[in-house]
């Protein structure tokens, strides 16, 4: 099965008739907005963070996310020191990429004894969310999505791509909580990524919360978010 | 033992008073009238590390200045020495005439300004203070209307040659302006310069000292180029002129946007001439003045794929001629997106998934029961 591949950016997902030879079966799949890379880190303490780095598969529509989602392990089944990182194409997953140095992160922190329940039901509704581009308006600001598995607690991050967007990465995250379900009691971090790279994670303070707290961020600002979405 | 203790002593004198390493200091006179610290700076710097410098005033027969300079170091001075002639120190085609402090003469008088302080809290022995910098460029704003000058040409090594970008600055930036303004001004007044160990390279940033009294963030972009990165102008490489871009002056992004135009398709052939497109699309933003209008609809790497008009306008549609550029507009809205719900429904409708030749260890910890899948090697 030859496929004839058109960059995204020439057909905005749009099969045009000017394309022939594709197979039917591809033309009845569902496009997705963008094409996605799944990678898989596994932790090695004897290689470079770089080199356990991998990038599993390329997708860009709805048939091929399913595919791939149902061959691989669910997060909660990866060894301890594992992530996924699902980016955009082009996007590497690290802070340090083009598309993200400026940017920063909801942390969403998946308490020990709520594993069970909540962290494959977290991670699959965040994906479902981002290549689903059910972020509104601001879909271009979401370069992608992190789980990592630990043993002293599972984090699920969303990395947009402007930290000092603040409205926007606010809904943003109001998004985020409520297509993920995240109770009042957990509180949602904005944190800012070059923030976070000097400091060990529990000293990074915070640019934006929800639900609300007064947070100086290190700009000396106080952030205040408006009540969360119901 | 010596040198730690004067370094602590640099440390506390304040700005109006000197002190003298011991065989490390410098009286000068004969020093040009319109010499400000900053030359008598680059003037001994040449030969090792200044610790403290300034001018003193003016000569009695009013027809040159004097001034101190301390060397950090003994072997600094040495170096000073070797390179006299005749007591004389040239720099430029000036002439300077150079004598030692002897230990006794130990305080100055207190100087009208603040010359130039070593400050060795930012010294890390020799290597490079901050490591390379490269500041981010600005994002612009997605999907609203802004209004934007066309700058000289900004080149990234991330952005492929075959693809048209050009550099524009955003006006009336009500989120930063401010914030820039207050940069601006820390820059200008900044002095605790410190030199690159080796030279700025091509592709990374520095503190570029046009003058004593200004300052900007600049990027070296050729052998004998700098960018200014918040003004938007090429301007000639001068080793001199460049320092180590201080951590507090990188926290704000370039003022400048790398752009390309959304929707050209350009056909191969017009490669070559994209440096004279982006003159021909800076001549239109200068004949239509202050209204230069661009939209962002989307990133694609470092880039802002934007639309440009001045009022009916529109740059793309300008641009299109056959054979070098093809103007396909994008619909303005994202098309496809689904719901969980729309995505739960298809979730049985997958297709194999394409996954790239990876080790035997990897693969068994993530694909889902591994041995019986067709996956496996």
């Amino acid at each position: 099965m030859s496929v004839i591949e058109v960059p995204r950016h020439q057909t905005n997902g749009h099969v045009h008739s000017k394309e022939i030879g594709i197979p039917r079966n591809v033309l009845s799949r569902h496009p997705l907005q963008n094409r996605w890379a799944l990678w898989y880190l596994k932790a090695d303490r004897n290689k470079d963070w770089e080199d356990c780095l991998k990038m599993v598969s390329l997708f860009d529509t709805v048939e091929d996310f399913w595919g791939l989602y149902n061959h691989i392990q669910t997060a909660g089944a990866l060894p301890w020191g594992s992530d996924y990182y699902l980016f955009k194409e082009g996007i590497k997953p690290m802070w340090e990429d083009v598309n993200n140095v400026q940017g920063g992160r909801w942390l969403v922190v998946v308490e020990k004894q709520r594993r069970q329940q909540t962290l494959d039901h977290y991670w699959l509704e965040l994906l479902m969310a981002i290549v689903g581009e059910q972020f509104e308006d601001h879909g271009e600001y979401i370069c992608g999505a992190v789980v990592n598995v630990r043993q002293k607690g599972d984090k699920v991050s969303l990395w947009t791509r402007d930290a000092t967007k603040d409205d926007v990465n606010l809904r943003i995250g109001q998004v985020l909580k409520a297509k993920l379900s995240i109770p009042d009691s957990d509180t949602l971090r904005y944190e800012v990524h070059k923030d976070s790279s000097a400091r060990t994670s529990s000293t990074v303070k915070p640019r934006i919360c929800i639900p609300a707290k007064d947070v100086p961020s290190l700009k000396g600002e106080i952030s205040n978010s408006p009540t969360p979405v119901q | 033992m010596a040198r730690n203790i004067s370094l602590s002593v640099l440390n506390m004198a304040s700005s109006s008073t000197g002190f003298t390493l011991k065989d490390a200091g410098f009286f000068v006179k004969n020093v040009p009238l319109d010499f400000e610290d900053w030359d008598l700076f680059s003037a001994f710097s040449v030969h090792g590390l200044v610790g403290y410098c300034r001018i003193g005033g003016t000569s009695q027969d009013k027809v040159s200045q004097f001034g101190f300079v301390n060397m950090l170091t003994v072997e600094a001075a040495d170096k000073v020495r070797e390179n006299l002639k005749n007591g004389h120190l040239q720099w430029k085609g000036h002439s300077i005439q150079v004598n030692d402090v002897k230990s006794g003469n130990l305080q100055t008088s207190p100087s009208r300004h603040n010359g130039y302080q070593y400050n060795p809290n930012q010294q890390q022995k020799t290597t490079n203070l901050y490591g390379p910098i490269q500041l981010p460029f600005k994002w612009l704003p997605i999907r609203e209307q802004v209004t934007i000058e066309v700058v000289d040409y900004l080149p990234c090594s991330s952005i492929n040659e075959s693809v048209f970008a050009l550099t524009v600055r955003m006006n009336d930036d009500k989120v930063f302006d401010a914030s820039y303004e207050s940069m601006n001004e820390k820059l200008a007044q900044f002095n605790q310069l410190c030199k690159f160990e080796k030279e700025l390279q091509i592709g990374f940033d520095c503190l570029y000292k046009e003058n004593p009294k200004g300052g900007h963030r600049a990027r070296r972009i050729s052998p004998s180029e700098l960018y200014l990165v918040d003004e938007g102008v090429t301007v000639p490489y001068d080793k001199l002129k460049c320092f180590q871009l201080p951590k507090q002056f990188a926290n704000l992004p370039m003022r400048v946007s790398l752009c390309s135009v959304d929707g050209l398709r350009w056909s191969r052939a017009a490669i070559p001439t994209f440096s004279r497109i982006r003159e021909v699309i800076k001549k239109w933003g200068e004949v239509e003045g202050d209204n230069l209008k661009a939209m962002n609809l989307g990133f694609n790497g470092a880039l802002n794929m934007i639309n440009i008009y001045s009022g009916n306008s529109c740059l793309a549609q300008r641009l299109t001629r056959p054979g070098i550029c093809e103007f396909i507009p994008r619909a303005i809205l994202p098309q496809f997106f689904y719901n969980r719900d729309d995505l739960m429904s298809m979730k049985l409708d997958e297709y194999p998934p394409k996954i790239e030749k990876l080790e035997q260890e990897v693969l068994k910890d993530l694909i889902k029961d591994f041995s019986n899948s067709s996956i496996s090697n």
